[in-house]
């Protein structure tokens, strides 16, 4: 009886350690993704980043952005997900993104900002009104009295 | 070389506020009575060029990019403060128009790039015009792009000192002085030889303008 039971013992052994090895599954689903590129359109690839659930100190997941400047992740539960990313030289993102939700309307991807064209633009726009505006200031101050 | 929001911890962006706005008012006050009106054309354009410059990113040997920034050019022009001034609107455009540098990180940003930059461009551009005019201009341009990003070094270097976590991981930007002194400096003491060979350009360029438009 006791040689069986070592017997069993031993035939129980390689159960243990088969336990020590990964099991794994594979599926397909809808994840997040964060795509990031410099504003001459570079992507934003290998850079570190962090993606914290809501509330969260620890960040779910880290990693490097992809070749296309791409961060993945899957939300585990509805909230604010916080997505962080950076390079050495301080280029980088701490965006927010609300999502994990079941029934969720995917944007279509659309770049935040305006396109560097539009943003030159705006920004001469403002700029030189601006100081167009102050001269008008600035020559009333001068102004003579008639 | 704009830091972006969240990569600053508040114990350097909220006192870098408080000393911005001081600054700020002072450099109001000191340039409503040193401009005159009929620069004023001339002071947006430079501002515009500084705007220009800034959105470009000058690609460099080893696949960084740094933009070029039109400080030096302001400062020789017109002064520290209507320079610091400036560029502060500058930079306020930009991270509100392109998302450019963070709000939070706004007083940073301007007190390294408007304010230091402006002063160490001024200084060398006094201290060497006794030796040349163009060489004073291309240290101007130089350190206007230089010292400014010493400083963005500087701050986001030693943020994961000064703010970390329980567990000791860094809370705000995680590469130390050792990364961010080399990512951010190398690529700007390189085209700092391009700022300052535009300053000398633009410094002639302005000269000659101003004898032709003498009467």
């Amino acid at each position: 009886m006791r040689r069986l039971a070592f017997i069993l013992a031993l035939a129980m052994a390689p159960a243990a350690a088969i336990a020590h090895d990964l099991d794994h599954a594979v599926s397909r689903g809808e994840a997040v993704i964060v795509t990031l590129k410099y504003a001459g359109g570079e992507p934003f690839s290998y850079e570190s980043y962090e993606v914290y659930a809501e509330g969260e100190d620890i960040p779910t997941q880290t990693g490097r952005t992809d070749a296309a400047g791409r961060i993945a992740f899957v939300p585990d539960r509805e909230g604010a997900w916080r997505v962080r990313a950076f390079s050495e030289d301080g280029h980088g993102v701490d965006l927010v993104i609300e999502a994990g939700g079941a029934a969720e309307p995917v944007p279509a991807g659309a770049w935040n900002g305006l396109g560097p064209w539009s943003g030159l633009a705006a920004g001469l726009g403002v700029l030189f009104g601006l100081f167009g505006i102050i001269s008008l200031f600035a020559r009333r101050r001068g102004a003579r009295p008639l | 070389m704009h830091v972006p929001d969240g990569f600053i911890a508040p114990q350097v962006y909220l006192p870098s506020a408080a000393a911005a706005a001081g600054l700020w008012a002072y450099a109001a006050r000191r340039v409503r009575r040193a401009v005159r009106e009929a620069a004023i054309p001339r002071l947006a354009v430079l501002t515009a060029l500084s705007f220009v410059l800034m959105m470009i990113a000058l690609p460099l040997p080893g696949g960084s990019s740094a933009h070029a920034a039109g400080i030096g050019l302001l400062a020789v022009r017109f002064g520290v403060w209507t320079s610091f001034l400036c560029v502060s609107l500058v930079l306020l455009l930009q991270a509100l128009i392109l998302g450019a540098g963070g709000i939070t990180t706004l007083p940073v940003n301007a007190l390294a790039m408007g304010l230091a930059g402006s002063a160490a461009a001024w200084a060398a551009w006094r201290a060497l015009r006794g030796v040349s005019e163009d060489a004073a201009r291309f240290a101007a341009g130089y350190l206007g792009l230089t010292v400014p990003a010493l400083l963005v070094a500087l701050a986001l270097g030693v943020q994961p000192l000064i703010a970390r976590a329980e567990d000791g991981s860094p809370l705000f930007f995680p590469f130390g002085l050792a990364v961010t002194l080399p990512a951010v400096m190398i690529p700007h003491l390189l085209l700092g030889v391009a700022e300052g060979l535009l300053t000398v350009a633009a410094c002639r360029l302005l000269d000659r303008l101003d004898a032709g438009e003498a009467p």
